[in-house]
């Protein structure tokens, strides 16, 4: 992964919603950190979606899901990930 | 004519195990990152140190930073009793510090024990032919798993494997499928499940590394047994696989390379000197956070113990007293702070007890031989059918009573690679003191459910008391350390396990 590119977008978001965002990879049944960013809050993680074989976590009160899995998403394509069937959900 | 055949086979596969052009890229000049002189210049150029000088260290550890060379030295030098007590203390603070009051458990599970190499101290050696080989079937692991996750309430397991075309990278990524295919019901009405699986196998191949990954391995554990070049050159005949030093030093480097998340590192203390081992295990350290930014995820420190037809292990001059391994515990706690740290039931229980406070992770209920766990051998150990002898065989149940008893919570969290709080992520919030929060939070809920699925009443009774210091501790930090919120969302998942929900976790 374009890890720079990545975390700059992530920032973004962060800041805007003032949550903890990371992408984690799938591995059988473990989920491998990718890139992300923002202040811990020791809440539970929440996966908010999963695009192919990435997931979105997220630490945070309040954000608007579904801007973030599209920007996310986007992320994703704009570096060539492999386009996998998409499963979101809670 | 098919033990011909078998040697064949056997030969063909170990030629194509080593890639020298997966290690030699790494090495400068032909030479590794282990200067044997080096070392032993470090640690003769450091003696008498100044108490001072050991006080600063000290801080520094205390601080979470990587010692250098020279510090670790230094502390191998300290002769003043006073001053080891000091060492002991600060070793039980960072312990704390990073991984806060809780104690990991876990489970070897061994599944194979054939073995191409001849180990001179080892009782899976070529060689021992009193040795009963044996391979678990993927069913035979399944049986081993339900026993461990269902009866046991065992979470997480190393387990481990010979090197043998036998128990090849296939072999390992269809063991660690079934093992993670296995949910068993317990008496709560909850399930018993193995959540992480890890691995103790012979370094590998990026692309074997690569397939594991991808089934989900845990910890990759290697242990480069002694890093003296000569020892273990010595210990590992010439011409075996495990004789290439290089090829098994950089297994971690493969195994970055492939994505592995978390690696484990450890020496076979008593092949050499255990002032050396300590110093190539930080060696060891260092250059894995200088080329990939993260260090080994835990550090194991075992002792030789008594195995079938290997004479190395009686005739040995290196052998470690007890007094010295509580000293190179921790040094090791000291030179790498953020690391996890495994006292395994290789030791026997007043030793485990004596150096817990400075470690991490142990195991209990432990079994070694092929299939132990599900034939419910009550038997005493059978060195024919196992790689050593163990000292403390205990069951979990026992060892988690005497560790509420001392005050230590047993979690059985495996909450971060299930989010991806792992690698360089983790490793950044075991360095700030971070990671301690989400250990103690889950301890508590890991805890709760073990109690409720698999202890007895007794321990149950011991249990709860610490659940409730460990309780009250949070809500004394809160706000300065746990936000009002987080206590909140405590109390209700707290409540939702004791209603029979699992696996809930921060």
């Amino acid at each position: 992964m374009e890890k720079e590119t990545s975390i700059s977008e992530l920032k973004r978001i962060a800041l805007l919603y003032n949550i903890k965002i990371w992408i984690a990879e799938k591995m059988g049944r473990r989920w491998s950190y990718v890139a992300g960013v923002g202040e811990e809050f020791f809440l539970p993680s929440r996966m908010i979606a999963q695009i192919g074989k990435y997931a979105i976590f997220v630490e945070g009160d309040s954000f608007d899901k579904e801007v973030i899995v599209n920007n996310v998403r986007k992320l994703l394509e704009s570096q060539n990930f492999q386009k996998i069937e998409e499963n979101t959900g809670e | 004519m098919k033990e011909v055949d078998d040697m064949r086979t056997e030969a063909s596969w170990v030629e194509k195990v080593i890639k020298e052009e997966q290690y030699e890229k790494y090495m400068n000049e032909g030479k590794d990152f282990i200067n044997d002189e080096e070392i032993w210049r470090k640690i003769e150029g450091n003696k008498n140190p100044d108490p001072q000088k050991v006080r600063d260290i000290m801080k520094k550890s205390l601080e979470i930073q990587t010692l250098s060379p020279s510090e670790t030295a230094t502390l191998l030098n300290v002769t003043e009793p006073s001053l080891w007590n000091k060492i002991y203390e600060t070793a039980a603070e960072i312990k704390r510090k990073v991984y806060d009051n809780r104690v990991v458990t876990f489970a070897p599970l061994y599944c194979s024990n054939y073995c191409v190499n001849n180990c001179l101290y080892c009782g899976f050696r070529r060689d021992n032919k009193e040795e009963i080989r044996r391979r678990l079937t993927v069913e035979e692991v399944k049986d081993e798993t339900r026993t461990l996750a269902g009866e046991i309430g065992h979470k997480r397991l190393i387990v481990v494997y010979g090197e043998h075309p036998l128990s090849d990278a296939n072999y390992i990524a269809d063991t660690i499928r079934a093992i993670y295919s296995v949910k068993v019901k317990t008496k709560s009405g909850g399930y018993g499940d193995i959540r992480r699986v890890n691995i103790n196998a012979a370094p590998m191949s990026i692309e074997d590394l690569a397939m594991l990954k991808d089934v989900g391995i845990g910890t990759y554990q290697v242990f480069q047994e002694t890093y003296h070049h000569e020892t273990y050159k010595k210990v590992h005949p010439f011409g075996t696989l495990k004789s290439n030093y290089q090829w098994r030093l950089y297994s971690m480097h493969r195994a970055f390379e492939a994505n592995v998340d978390d690696v484990a590192i450890g020496a076979l203390f008593g092949l050499y000197d255990w002032r050396f081992e300590v110093m190539g295990l930080l060696y060891h350290a260092i250059e894995l956070e200088n080329r990939f930014g993260v260090g080994p995820h835990t550090v194991s420190f075992p002792r030789l113990t008594p195995a079938k037809n290997a004479q190395y292990v009686q005739k040995t001059q290196y052998k470690v007293s007890d007094e010295d391994f509580k000293k190179l515990i921790a040094v090791i706690r000291l030179s790498i702070p953020y690391t996890g740290m495994i006292i395994t039931a290789r030791e026997p229980a007043k030793i485990r007890k004596e150096v817990l406070p400075m470690c991490t992770q142990t195991d209990a209920s432990t079994k070694i031989g092929i299939g132990a766990y599900s034939s419910k051998g009550k038997e005493s150990q059978d060195l024919t059918k196992q790689q050593f002898l163990i000292g403390d065989a205990r069951e979990l149940d026992d060892v988690i009573r005497e560790l509420a008893e001392m005050g230590y919570i047993t979690s059985f969290c495996t909450a971060g690679y299930r989010c991806g709080r792992t690698g360089k992520n983790i490793m950044e919030l075991l360095k700030t003191g971070k990671e301690g929060r989400f250990c103690k939070l889950n301890a508590i809920l890991t805890f709760r459910e073990w109690l409720d699925d698999f202890a007895s009443e007794e321990t149950k009774k011991v249990g709860e008391k610490v659940i409730k210091k460990e309780m009250e501790e949070v809500r004394a930090r809160t706000p300065q350390t746990f936000s009002s919120k987080v206590v909140g969302e405590l109390t209700n998942y707290y409540e939702r396990i004791k209603n029979g929900e699992r696996d809930l976790y921060f």
